[in-house]
């Protein structure tokens, strides 16, 4: 049976600073989804993964189609919605359950569950001002724990809390699955929408471009980063391809109209999408002179980089004659696809790096 | 036999009958957002208490005062001045409340508007209501001017005394609406309201009575504020007289204004995830 059904959803903003440009965020979506099916959706940001949720839970109106939501449907797009400081951990289960649109006589029938399940019995009559952050999470995961509706939507709720919390967000959603509610799972950890969903649909600038077997579905995805979207069209940059096999990654690319052919200088930074810089790579480090002819230069850049997997930013800096004259902030994206030996039990949050160039021996 | 499952369409437009529909099916969700802003305030009973009549009793006692220094003589020849006076500033302390409250939710609560679905009107109604309770208690007080002045409380006027409060209760809903959307429109104009709303006070029949000054601008309006009209119909139940015709007209203005603070906020509730 169809629980959902999106039939040619549109959301369109107006982006009032730019003379009412149209921005879409979603064009024309359909697709269904039928019960008891655990879909993943996968994206960069900015694929329109968080909208589609946001409109299928009615939290903003599409512009134009139309979308049928059959049973109980709840979307946590955050743990602990509308918890208030000033009220014990008791009120803010009713409040955040209420805000989750679960009646009051659900919630006093699980009440004792949920207590125990957050592991707060103590505080639990005490404001929550007073909870630790970990508190506050483990008593918001634990509401979400004993939802009973038929539909559930989650937008990287994982990605909070530390790994041991994770593990245990995950298992919960397992036994959601197992129990044959419909869940929709809207995520950046690749290996974590491999092992809950059979089918997968990939957003790109807010159109589905897979929808499919989750294996192909990340196949397309990984493969389809390394023609960056995300690169802005540049005069002095073409040809950027950026990829990862393994643990060696490769850049490479073309420079044109550089204003003169004295020796270059090429820097370039990996950093995580959050911003933080992880590697810089300069020719400088390596004493190699760059020079182009006639303004033009062809690069290839190859490394061994020890980075879990995930998508990073890469920025490009080029200067001429101690002048920077190029400074391209995500310039591309580099994508390292999943490496997880330990299966579901390996959340990539407990990896900073990784390291395969080690020996353990058996004494 | 499992229950018949519930179907939701997501459409770009919703009709008014599931618009109110949906306001009546999530009412519980509507009683916790009233019943979170009474605990926060009530959580310690006699401060929950002050702050609901903080504001009305520090108005009248400067109100009193300035009028005594200043040997302003009252124009109030139907109830002791006082009494007309404490039973004004608790329809106004009610109305501007409302709407302040109401700016102010829409504007608190753009986390949960963001990350939840739930009726939004609910931002309007929650504040709205949490104010009327403030507003009982406060005619309480009123009640206990009118004991403290021996002033005759007239039981057959009580229907006029109820009217009053719905036709306060439906305008400033109205209001608020209004108010709520257009700052979401423009959030410049949350600057202006609360100016608004204390310039009002001299618009209103609270420390002089439009009918006894004569004024033909200030009496027309007077007539076409159904706040002041709340404000007259609630003396009424101490004896002072009101035009039944004058009743309808404020009863039919707050009902209109009502209308119109619904026709705009569901014109400003459809972005309201994607504006605030």
């Amino acid at each position: 049976m169809k629980v959902i059904s999106a039939e040619r959803l549109s959301k369109a903003y107006f982006l009032k600073t730019e003379g009412d440009q149209e921005f879409h965020a979603l064009k024309d979506i359909s697709f269904d989804i039928n019960e008891g099916e655990t879909v993943g959706i996968i994206g960069h940001n900015g694929a329109g993964k968080s909208t589609l949720l946001k409109l299928l839970s009615g939290i903003t109106l599409p512009t134009s189609g139309e979308a049928k939501v059959v049973g109980s449907f709840s979307s946590l797009l955050e743990v602990g919605t509308g918890f208030h400081p000033d009220l014990s951990g008791r009120d803010n289960i009713f409040l955040n359950a209420s805000i989750l649109s679960i009646s009051r006589k659900e919630v006093l029938a699980e009440m004792q569950n949920i207590i125990a399940f957050s592991g707060v019995e103590k505080f639990i009559d005490q404001p929550l001002r007073t909870y630790s952050s970990g508190m506050k999470l483990r008593l918001a995961f634990s509401i979400i724990a004993h939802l009973k509706t038929d539909i559930i939507t989650l937008d990287e709720v994982l990605a909070v809390g530390d790994s041991m919390f994770q593990v245990k967000c995950m298992e919960r959603i397992f036994d959601f699955k197992q129990q044959g509610r419909t869940i929709l799972f809207v995520s950046h950890n690749l290996s974590a929408v491999k092992k809950l969903c059979e089918r997968t649909i990939v957003l790109r600038l807010g159109e589905i471009v897979f929808d499919g077997p989750t294996d192909e579905a990340i196949a397309f995805y990984l493969n389809s980063n390394s023609l960056t979207e995300s690169f802005r069209e540049s005069d002095f940059i073409s040809n950027l391809t950026v990829s990862s096999t393994g643990k060696t990654g490769s850049i490479t690319l073309e420079l044109s109209n550089i204003p003169s052919d004295t020796a270059i200088d090429l820097g370039i930074n990996i950093s995580t999408q959050d911003g933080m810089p992880l590697y810089h790579f300069s020719n400088r480090f390596i004493d190699k002179s760059l020079v182009p002819e006639n303004g033009a230069l062809q690069l290839e850049l190859t490394f061994d980089h020890q980075l879990k997997a995930g998508n990073y930013n890469v920025a490009i800096y080029i200067g001429q004659d101690e002048q920077p004259f190029l400074w391209q902030e995500n310039a591309a994206t580099l994508t390292v696809a999943p490496f997880a030996p330990y299966g579901f039990h390996n959340p990539d949050a407990i990896q900073a790096s990784i390291i395969t160039d080690f020996d353990i021996n058996q004494l | 036999m499992p229950a018949a499952k519930p179907i939701r369409y997501i459409r770009p437009k919703q009709s008014f009958s599931d618009w109110l529909w949906q306001l009546i099916e999530r009412r519980e969700t509507l009683w916790f957002f009233i019943w979170k802003d009474l605990k926060v305030q009530y959580q310690k009973p006699v401060f929950g208490l002050l702050w609901s009549v903080f504001q009305p009793l520090v108005y009248f006692g400067i109100i009193l005062s300035v009028m005594q220094f200043s040997g302003r003589v009252s124009t109030i020849s139907e109830m002791p001045f006082s009494l007309y006076l404490i039973s004004g500033l608790a329809v106004w302390n009610f109305t501007t409340s409302s709407i302040l409250g109401a700016v102010n939710s829409i504007q608190s609560n753009a986390g949960i508007i963001s990350k939840s679905f739930f009726p939004r009107f609910y931002l309007i109604l929650s504040p709205v209501l949490k104010c009327t309770f403030d507003f009982l208690i406060m005619l309480l007080i009123v009640l206990g001017f009118a004991v403290y002045f021996q002033q005759p409380f007239i039981i057959s006027n009580l229907g006029f005394v109820l009217i009053s409060v719905f036709i306060a209760m439906t305008t400033a809903l109205g209001w608020s609406a209004i108010a709520a959307s257009l700052v979401v429109a423009n959030r410049h104009i949350r600057h202006a309201i609360p100016v608004l709303l204390y310039a009002m006070i001299f618009a209103l029949p609270v420390f002089y009575s439009m009918r006894e000054i004569g004024n033909p601008i200030l009496q027309t309006v007077y007539e076409f504020n159904p706040i002041a009209g709340a404000m007259d119909m609630l003396r009424s139940g101490f004896g002072s007289e009101i035009s039944v015709q004058l009743m309808l007209s404020w009863l039919f203005q707050s009902v209109i204004w009502l209308s119109l603070g619904i026709i705009l906020f569901r014109r400003t509730e459809r972005t309201l995830a994607d504006n605030v």
